[in-house]
């Protein structure tokens, strides 16, 4: 009978555990195939934190992200919250709610100072359902451009004209009148702050059973009533 | 707001470079130094020898001295002095690096704003940041912040916790009146953005006071990544850039990017900050071996419990569960000792090293397109900076 030769397992590669992080998941698989960093010369703790880094700040872009839309269409659906004024307004509540020593920030928030004046002009032509527009400010007051979207099914032409008294402007528009008096005027016009960027946006219905014509207001200041430019919207007839 | 004529030519660095105008914008974007004196060098991980430009040292301290003169301001003086007033003026009176104000300026800057619009953000984010440390230092524990002790050790703990609360509420004020210089749809984007990174602050708190708590010892990078970037990064470096680029650009397009920016350096910060702890010295202003006092989660603990022998981590196990005050100096010391054995203090270093590289990387992706300015290689030297500082 012959002796046959003891099995013997294999000696492993390694001399210690794997307890570090960089042997879990694709960075390890990489790591243990070869070439990754070691190829271009560069220390594993330093490839493995700055890989692994990229990783953890990727996820929390991803979940900042998800939190973002899921806020944004939380907010769209209650278009007050997105006024320009309900939000001065609702900060206003919030810091005298705080503290008494807060009375005068919110005197700073709400009083408005001379200051620069500033033209916004728009004059654009909107075809028929929902259009937008960009409009630069000329100084960059509110911190960027003015959007306009209107909402019509019939041929909208929207004329805005802002010549803000104080860079703490708020614009406001109580309503859009025809020429002839006591025709019905165009009520649903707001401004609102644009989630995506935070920039203005003038927000435009028109009622389809609106008259054709041309329907004016004046833009004022929402905190002290002074006017701060025109809005002039000309309904076409339908085409 | 009114910045009067004083703190904005008292602004040292414009007219020091080349006696341009102060004012000058264009001219003080061009560098009149050479390039060892306006580029970061970096020699290499393994030497540690890292050469920051002096113009780094010299920002940090014409925008400290223009920040403080400006947050002086805001600071009340009447009653109740003793108890409230006076507290709020001690940490900011005790100086600090200024580091986070200076990158809202310098960001702000370096896309074309002047300093008078981010000026007000600058106070908002120094007065926020003196709030957290005494919220902190009640949390930690600590006994020493900025060379002196610390506030609740001071005057108690139920004073120092209601001056951070007032300096908290404080640092809204300046961020309110910014709407003077730049309207109140910007000043209305950058108070979200406040609240953001205030969300973010309380939840990495949260996490790294939780695991203490709880003596969680089964951590690892990744978890200490996410409560870094959440605890250090969006206050130190997140916030103030997002906030000046917004200032500086007028749009939020591309803000993602300064938080790969602002993780990388922020974190390299804390890290480095964690190790200082461990050889401190009196510029340093904390107390030595104050983390290994506190049971904090470091990148070095958490590699320790990883590497030490199965003796060596049950012991070190148990005296993290100990309160602060049942854990001696002498238990202290062999932590010490067995991050040495371990090699987790190199370990720290390094992983510190490779997160600033990539903090780098990412800032030339933000700064590089530029026009060159002394702020853009400010912003650019950071990286080197933070492994320089005491």
């Amino acid at each position: 009978m012959t002796k046959q030769e003891r099995k013997k397992r294999q000696q492993p590669s390694r001399s210690a555990p794997k307890r570090s992080f960089v042997s879990h998941g694709q960075l390890g698989a990489a790591r243990e195939t070869g070439t990754a960093s070691h190829a271009a010369g560069i220390d594993d703790v330093i490839a493995d934190a700055v890989s692994l880094g990229y990783r953890v700040v990727e996820e929390q872009l991803q979940q900042g992200r998800r939190a973002a839309r899921s806020f944004r269409n939380g907010a769209d659906s209650s278009p007050e919250t997105q006024d320009i004024m309900a939000v001065i307004e609702r900060l206003v509540r919030v810091t005298r709610d705080a503290t008494i020593a807060w009375l005068d920030v919110v005197t700073a928030v709400t009083s408005r100072k001379e200051g620069k004046a500033a033209s916004v002009s728009a004059d654009t032509d909107t075809k028929p359902a929902a259009a937008t527009v960009g409009v630069s400010p000329s100084n960059g007051t509110g911190g960027g451009a003015i959007s306009v979207e209107v909402k019509s099914k019939r041929p909208a032409k929207v004329t805005l004209d802002l010549r803000p008294a104080s860079p703490r402007f708020v614009p406001m528009v109580h309503a859009l009148h025809p020429k002839t008096p006591g025709k019905r005027p165009l009520t649903d016009v707001r401004f609102r702050l644009s989630p995506d960027d935070g920039r203005g946006v003038l927000v435009i219905s028109v009622p389809d059973d609106l008259e054709p014509g041309n329907y004016t207001g004046v833009v004022v200041d929402s905190a002290t009533d002074e006017p701060g430019g025109t809005l002039c919207v000309r309904v076409h007839a339908e085409d | 707001m009114n910045l009067g004529g004083p703190s904005v030519s008292a602004f040292m660095p414009r007219t020091r470079l080349g006696g341009h105008a102060a004012g000058d914008r264009q001219n003080w974007a061009r560098p009149s130094a050479g390039a060892s004196e306006t580029q970061p060098v970096w020699h290499g991980s393994d030497s540690g020898a890292f050469r920051t430009p002096p113009l780094v040292a010299e920002t940090l301290r014409a925008y400290g001295a223009t920040i403080r003169t400006e947050l002086q301001r805001y600071l009340p003086s009447g009653a109740p002095k003793l108890h409230l007033y006076d507290l709020l003026g001690d940490y900011p009176a005790r100086g600090g690096k200024m580091m986070r104000p200076s990158i809202c300026i310098a960001t702000a800057r370096a896309f074309g704003a002047d300093l008078a619009e981010a000026l007000c953000s600058a106070v908002a984010i120094e007065l926020m940041h003196n709030a957290l440390l005494i919220h902190d230092d009640i949390e930690d524990g600590s006994v020493i912040r900025r060379g002196a002790p610390t506030l609740h050790v001071l005057h108690g703990v139920p004073l120092a916790l209601n001056a951070g609360d007032t300096l908290l509420l404080l640092s809204l004020r300046p961020l309110l009146d910014n709407a003077d210089n730049i309207g109140p749809m910007l000043t209305e984007r950058i108070l979200r953005e406040t609240e953001r990174m205030a969300w973010e602050s309380a939840e990495g708190q949260a996490m790294e006071l939780g695991w203490r708590r709880d003596n969680c010892v089964d951590l690892d990078e990744r978890d200490y990544l996410v409560m870094a970037l959440k605890k250090t990064a969006w206050l130190g470096v997140i916030y103030p850039a997002r906030v000046g680029a917004l200032i500086g650009t007028r749009s939020d397009r591309n803000l993602d990017r300064f938080i790969r920016f602002g993780f990388f350096l922020g974190v390299a910060f804390q890290i480095q900050d964690d190790l200082l702890n461990l050889s401190a010295d009196l510029r340093y202003g904390k107390e030595l071996d104050g983390d290994l006092f506190e049971g904090k989660r470091t990148l070095m603990l958490i590699h320790a419990l990883r590497e030490a022998q199965v003796t060596e981590r049950r012991r070190l196990t148990e005296l993290l569960a100990r309160p602060r005050e049942e854990r001696r100096p002498a238990d202290v010391l062999w932590m010490r000792n067995l991050f040495e054995r371990c090699g987790s203090i190199d370990y720290a270093r390094r992983f510190a090293h490779g997160l600033a590289g990539a903090a780098l990387h990412e800032c030339a992706d933000i700064f590089d397109s530029l026009p060159d300015s002394r702020d853009k290689v400010f912003m650019q030297s950071l990286a080197t900076w933070i492994f320089e500082r005491t």
